[in-house]
């Protein structure tokens, strides 16, 4: 039996330089990832967390931090039903193409049929849509996306 | 792409003025949802695949649309699976793009490593 992945490639005008630091830079991620702002140092084995408003939202441990090629890291939600489901991981490939950047993120080791799985597949297409529209645009989606989203989603 | 998209008409993608595709328009409810079959007609082992089905949904969010791409029905030993998932990224990629700053991405051909392609694009 083999685990579920989930792999979303896009491509975005943009240098991996740029792409890298949207990745991994706070001010960056609280305006595109709908409210969620990283902190790491970005070292290998170091912790990374995610928090929006101040509230933990997602942690985890960096595991390869290359930059500005591939950055991953596991994927440990901080709410009690995610905490029951196995830890996950997340690779993001970064290739030069040209004036574009080939963007692959590759979310694996999940739980079949587990609610981080629905979560993300869900998750990483608007967090993605709005980095690529933040950096090829100057303008991230807007933030009550996510919400609306989540509650079409639950109707 | 070439088609009057209505219901039961053909549909075709042409390249450099070579047909490399063509199918079936299966549904056409504008603005929500488009589908058509797809049949990869380049290649000898492609041809005798049967046709698969792509289906486009759109679903606006305030000021956004949501658009769900859908493509499926490959045999488990389809020969043009790996084009497919290679250009479906790029193409929705440059569309994004397109229709937010106006213009297309240029993504350089070879950049996709899609083997075939190079007989259409030479």
């Amino acid at each position: 039996m083999s685990k579920p992945e989930f792999v979303y490639v896009t491509y975005i005008e943009t240098s991996a330089e740029k792409l890298w630091h949207a990745l991994t830079d706070g001010d960056f991620t609280e305006r595109y990832w709908f409210g969620h702002r990283v902190t790491s140092d970005w070292k290998v084995g170091s912790p990374y967390r995610f928090a929006r408003q101040g509230k933990p939202s997602i942690e985890g441990k960096v595991l390869i931090s290359d930059p500005p090629r591939r950055l991953a890291y596991t994927w440990d939600p901080c709410s009690a039903d995610a905490k029951r489901e196995r830890i996950s991981r997340v690779t993001f490939d970064l290739e030069p193409r040209g004036k574009v950047v080939k963007l692959t993120v590759t979310h694996d080791n999940l739980d079949e049929g587990g609610k981080t799985f629905r979560d993300i597949s869900g998750g990483w297409p608007m967090v993605i849509a709005s980095l690529k529209s933040m950096l090829e645009t100057g303008r991230e989606l807007p933030a009550d996306l996510s919400a609306s989203a989540k509650a079409q989603s639950h109707a | 792409m070439i088609s009057d998209w209505k219901v039961g008409s053909p549909v075709s993608l042409v390249i450099n003025g070579l047909t490399t595709d063509v199918g079936e328009i299966l549904e056409a409810d504008r603005p929500r949802r488009l589908s058509y079959s797809f049949h990869h007609i380049l290649n000898e082992r492609a041809l005798k695949e049967r046709p698969s089905r792509v289906t486009f949904v759109l679903e606006p969010h305030g000021e956004l649309v949501k658009l769900t791409l859908a493509h499926e029905g490959f045999a488990d030993d389809s020969v043009v699976v790996d084009g497919i998932s290679k250009g479906w990224p790029a193409i929705l990629s440059s569309l994004k793009s397109l229709l937010e700053t106006g213009k297309p991405l240029v993504i350089p051909f070879d950049a996709l490593e899609i083997a075939e392609l190079d007989e259409v694009y030479r």
